[in-house]
């Protein structure tokens, strides 16, 4: 098997997962309980690393472009552009990443163990379908809990870009937060929701797949984790970039404006 | 997943389509965004410039200011220019999106660099073909245009600096007279006189205004004491009465108003007059005729003329009086009659002073009769 068919195949179970999984959750059970505990565990759970991430990039965004914008006079400025920067592009990119590091290694390693441990064997043996009880929680849940998240961190960075601006850079703190509010239109905000949207499904896709087809022991529970991981990163950040030209072009056209 | 490593295409139809479609969502995304033109045409149209300014691969083309494609290559021309004023040292590649905006170049387009913003940036704006002109076709060669830069600007602004410079001198010049306190706004500004005198102007002011607000003199009176106003309005008072008197018919100047008599005899008196004026009048046309005492005394020179000489006579006899001559001359320049007069009145006085002491002397009447 070389490595074209392996990635095609890849690809292909990866698709069929997913699709097994949205066509089992029409039919009870619904896994409520399981539902909201997963919120639990992966929402509030990284809700200190992602809120420090998103703090921190505010600060570095403001602390980093204030040099620039003050050659040119502009650092009243450093609000609008921490506030659409983080809104667009850096808040859900960040934030997800988080996620994939904290939560996507976390489902990969936990499935993986159950499969190697044939846990997943004895589910099914039991009549329990292992995507809806173990899979189909953690996909609403990162569905659910990403975009929130992104959210908190955005506000967040904003927070962190407002300390740096008004106590290192001089700007007051009316301008900033008038500035960091006129920033923002629907676009921006619509963008901002639907990216970690996607990507909290690809997190929740790409460690699942991971973690259920792993194989030869303990040392496939590391290996899972760490191509979850990876891989996560890697469809986060290529995403991005086509969603944000998708959104940039919306915007061009004149859609939620 | 087959576990086998004999995996066939057939086992991977999902895998396939799945990655097809990821393939056909991005070049969707790329086309939405305009980056990438799948279902148009490209064309390559090529100009001439006298420069490229900065001009790169990637910058903008521009059809009437609608962005039309992208520049391509930028590269020298391949001959050499043959002066300083060439307009076509560098050739410009450019890429243009799609039949329509191809078929707005025409022969008679012109291709000129302009510059997108104060911080830089070129792009190439193409003005757009008309009738003139055949179209163009891919390949073809569009002629390009110097524009004004703002380099050329800022070279040809050197005589406004000049004059702007002439001007600022003088202005200094003025300002600096101004300064020492020449001239009137120098003085005006600088020296307090002015503002000495309209200062005393205001204090003179501000006394009358205190006066006439005090009630002294007149206008103080006129604004202050009543009495005026009362004056006036009982002398009004009084002229109502006389007028109302003279409206009924009362004394002089009411019978005068309102009787007919007087008028007749002014009438009278008038047509008197009259006759008075026409008899005088003959009088004159008489006097003028020359008749009569006063007509000769007029017009009769005679007696102007025995006027004259009867002058003329008299100056003669006072000019030999003065000059002493005749008796009455000597009369009055010789005093020697005078002090015979004063001689003989004194001895006439000591005479009889002499004859009232000793009368016998004189009246010693001595009768010898023998």
């Amino acid at each position: 098997m070389n490595a074209v068919t392996l990635a095609v195949s890849e690809i292909q179970e990866t698709t069929l997962l997913a699709g097994r999984t949205l066509r089992e959750a029409v039919r009870r059970p619904y896994y409520v309980r399981d539902i909201i505990h997963q919120m639990d565990v992966i929402g509030v759970g990284s809700l200190s690393i992602v809120l420090l991430t998103g703090l921190f990039t505010g600060g570095i965004l403001a602390i980093q472009t204030g040099s620039v914008l003050r050659t040119y006079g502009a650092l009243d400025f450093t609000g609008q552009l921490v506030m659409t920067t983080m809104v667009r592009a850096l808040g859900p990119v960040l934030a997800c990443i988080m996620l994939a590091g904290r939560v996507g290694s976390g489902i990969a390693a936990e499935l993986g163990s159950m499969v190697v441990t044939e846990q997943i064997d004895a589910l099914r043996a039991l009549g329990t379908s292992p995507l809806k009880k173990l899979v189909w929680p953690r996909l609403v849940a990162l569905l659910i809990m990403a975009p929130a998240l992104t959210l908190l961190a955005d506000l967040c960075g904003a927070f962190g870009g407002w300390i740096v601006a008004t106590n290192i850079l001089g700007v007051t703190s009316q301008t900033y937060i008038n500035t960091a509010k006129s920033a923002l239109n629907y676009n921006d905000i619509f963008g901002g929701v639907l990216k970690p949207f996607v990507y909290g499904f690809i997190i929740a896709v790409v460690s699942c797949r991971a973690g259920l087809r792993t194989r030869g022991g303990t040392v496939g529970v590391g290996r899972s984790t760490t191509q979850s991981v990876v891989l996560a990163s890697i469809l986060i950040i290529a995403t991005d970039f086509f969603l944000s030209k998708l959104l940039l072009a919306l915007g061009d056209m004149g859609f939620l404006r | 997943m087959p576990k086998t490593t004999s995996l066939k295409w057939t086992d991977l139809r999902v895998g396939v389509v799945v990655i097809a479609g990821i393939g056909v969502l991005i070049m969707l995304i790329l086309a939405v965004s305009g980056d990438l033109s799948i279902f148009s045409t490209r064309a390559k149209v090529y100009t001439d410039l006298p420069g490229a300014e900065g001009l790169k691969n990637g910058d903008e083309v521009r059809i009437a200011g609608v962005k039309a494609g992208i520049v391509k290559k930028v590269t020298f021309s391949t001959e050499m220019p043959a002066d300083m004023n060439a307009t076509s040292s560098v050739r410009v590649e450019m890429s243009i999106d799609g039949e329509e905006a191809l078929g707005r170049i025409r022969t008679d387009s012109r291709a000129v660099l302009r510059q997108l913003g104060l911080l830089g940036g070129q792009y190439v704006n193409i003005s757009p073909g008309t009738l003139q002109g055949d179209p163009v076709r891919n390949g073809d060669t569009i002629k390009g245009l110097q524009e004004t830069t703002i380099g050329q600007v800022v070279e040809s602004s050197d005589d406004l600096l000049k004059g702007f410079k002439t001007l600022s001198d003088k202005l200094n010049q003025i300002t600096e007279t101004i300064d020492k306190g020449e001239g009137s706004i120098g003085k005006f500004i600088h020296d307090d006189a002015f503002y000495v005198n309209l200062n005393k102007v205001m204090l003179e002011a501000q006394t009358l205004v205190s006066k006439i607000r005090d009630g002294d003199g007149t206008a103080g009176r006129l604004i202050n004491d009543p009495k005026l106003y009362n004056d006036l309005e009982a002398s009004i008072a009084s002229i109502q009465t006389t007028l109302a008197k003279v409206e009924k018919g009362e004394g002089t100047v009411g019978k005068l108003v309102h009787d007919q008599e007087i008028y007749d005899r002014i009438n009278k008196a008038a047509a008197r007059l009259d006759t008075v004026s026409e008899r005088l009048d003959k009088v004159t046309a008489q006097i003028e005729s020359g008749k009569g005492t006063v007509g000769k005394l007029i017009y009769d020179d005679s007696l102007h003329n025995d006027f004259t000489s009867a002058v003329a006579s008299l100056k003669s006899i006072s000019e030999r009086l003065d000059r002493g001559e005749g008796t009455a001359g000597k009369l009055l320049h010789d005093d020697q009659l005078y002090n015979n007069l004063n001689a003989l009145s004194s001895e006439s006085v000591k005479l009889l002073y002499d004859f009232r002491q000793n009368p016998k002397k004189y009246l010693s009447v001595k009768v010898a009769l023998f």
